[in-house]
């Protein structure tokens, strides 16, 4: 199918790295998003997101599950932000943000930071439907599902998001 | 419908997914119930959120900066695996020499170190110390160490051991002499100078001299230093701290057959590399492999004595051959 994850990696793999695009396209948001959580850092977490997709580009040959290059991705994106923690000895900490932060007055920094915390099936989810702008029924085309099961997952997710946001706000006060 | 029913269908609804005779009984619920009114309103709430906050990330492109830095390390893969390619060529004209036969076990084992695999895998688990070792060792010019080896060929039911010194200087060329129960027994120079390899059999008093292009000789002082990077490219692990003449360092272990080639099969291996805490540049490197697809080859190597970035002198490599050594023929 023209429009998969698996058509895109067999392009690249056949000798049209251009192809690669639409899959930056396609999960920029959703890595981004997810990264800023990790690293409490808009600019660390683009830096990590491009990491990231370079890092999978080079590797496609190496993925055996190509339906399975969202998670995949995301497993990259997580070694990336553990080694830029550990490199640059900085916490994602909400309360301790660098100047660079404080400026990006549109993103929802807590809530990056609650999704970063999702127990990962629940994060792929959320991430797939609302930064990758993946309906349900794609999500479940996608991840091999029943919808009833995504959705399943996805009200787990509102759940403990919601959980993770009271808590926040209760450590703020 | 009770509320638990409800809420179990609250996301559903918000998602558009809900049957029509579903969709209803829902709705018709939600009309008469506040809390699960309340909930439907939390829930719109939160995906409101996302949808804001995906948008702040949905404005920014990563596409060009992502595809030039993958021309970039594209690039820079290109020239490092046509630079390996250089180092295979060189030591296999070396090995396939009639005159190193003599020295058979330096040679092989020289040319492990240098067939290392192309490329390695993340850097996962990589910390500041050990990224900087890496820094420290890519970026030495000329350096010294001492290679102990011993090589058991068990079908032939052969153990060889062989003691060498190898000199490399990115100006000069490579130097390396090869010792057997304390005797000089091979000295080979890789002279940019003479653009040739240069082997002297001393107990035969032969030598042998092999043209090189240039490029082909730059190439190979890269050896151990390639070699010693892979350690930080495959997955590792920490072995602590420990006390080497006097100085304080850390090892790490790897397995990955993956981290040498040679030219036979490698079935096991086990690398530990020793760093001095202090300088970050290593002391003590242990190499420990069998192969041959049946076990039958076994080879373990301790390098150390490292020197890093030391002066040499451009005579050190200017091959040395005394007046009664015949040059070498294939019927000798």
């Amino acid at each position: 199918m023209a429009d998969s994850d698996q058509y895109y990696i067999k392009q690249c793999l056949n000798g049209h790295p251009d192809e690669f695009r639409e899959l930056i396209r396609r999960y920029q948001a959703a890595l981004s998003a997810y990264l800023a959580g990790r690293l409490a850092n808009r600019s660390d977490a683009e830096e990590a997101a491009q990491e990231t997709f370079v890092r999978a580009y080079f590797g496609l040959a190496e993925l055996k599950k190509q339906n399975s290059f969202c998670s995949w991705l995301f497993g990259i994106a997580n070694r990336v932000a553990k080694e830029q923690i550990r490199n640059q000895k900085r916490l994602a900490d909400v309360d301790n943000l660098p100047q660079l932060r404080c400026e990006e007055k549109k993103a929802d920094v807590p809530l990056e930071k609650a999704i970063a915390e999702l127990p990962d099936p629940y994060r792929e989810i959320v991430l797939l439907r609302f930064y990758a702008s993946r309906s349900c029924s794609q999500i479940a085309e996608q991840l091999n599902m029943p919808v009833g099961t995504v959705t399943k997952q996805l009200s787990r997710a509102y759940e403990k998001l919601r959980q993770l946001l009271s808590d926040e706000k209760e450590v703020q006060k | 419908m009770n509320c638990t029913e409800c809420k179990e269908k609250l996301i559903e609804l918000l998602e558009d997914v809900l049957p029509e005779s579903q969709r209803q009984t829902v709705e018709e619920h939600l009309k008469d119930c506040q809390i699960c009114q309340a909930e439907l309103q939390k829930l719109k709430e939160l995906s409101k959120r996302l949808i804001s906050d995906s948008k702040t990330w949905q404005q920014t492109s990563l596409e060009d900066a992502v595809c030039n830095r993958i021309i970039r390390e594209q690039s820079q893969r290109l020239k490092q695996s046509n630079r390996i390619k250089r180092q295979f060529r060189i030591w296999r004209k070396i090995m396939n020499s009639k005159i190193t036969k003599f020295a058979a076990a330096a040679v092989i084992i020289i040319a492990i170190m240098i067939g290392i695999n192309q490329f390695g895998g993340s850097m996962d688990g990589a910390s500041v110390a050990w990224a900087e070792v890496a820094k420290n060792v890519e970026q030495t010019q000329a350096f010294i160490f001492r290679t102990r080896s011993t090589q058991t060929r068990s079908k032939e039911n052969e153990t060889t051991e062989m003691n060498t010194m190898t000199y490399i200087s990115p100006k000069y060329g490579t130097r390396i002499d090869g010792y057997k129960n304390g005797q000089i027994e091979i000295t080979t120079y890789g002279s940019l100078a003479e653009k040739a390899i240069i082997s002297l059999i001393h107990p035969i008093k032969k030598y042998e001299r092999i043209p090189m292009p240039e490029e082909e000789i730059t190439a190979a002082p890269e050896g151990p230093k390639e070699f010693i990077k892979r350690f930080f490219e495959v997955e590792y692990k920490k072995l602590g701290r420990k006390i080497i003449d006097g100085r304080e360092v850390e090892g790490i272990e790897v397995h990955d057959p993956k981290l040498m080639s040679a030219n036979f099969t490698i079935e096991s291996l086990t690398g530990r590399l020793w760093v001095d805490v202090a300088t970050s540049f290593p002391v003590l490197l242990e190499t420990e492999f069998v192969g041959n697809n049946d076990g039958s080859i076994h080879i373990s190597s301790v390098y150390d004595n490292f020197q890093w970035n030391v002066e040499l002198e451009a005579s050190f490599f200017e091959p040395d051959i005394p007046e009664d050594y015949d040059l070498f023929k294939s019927t000798d």
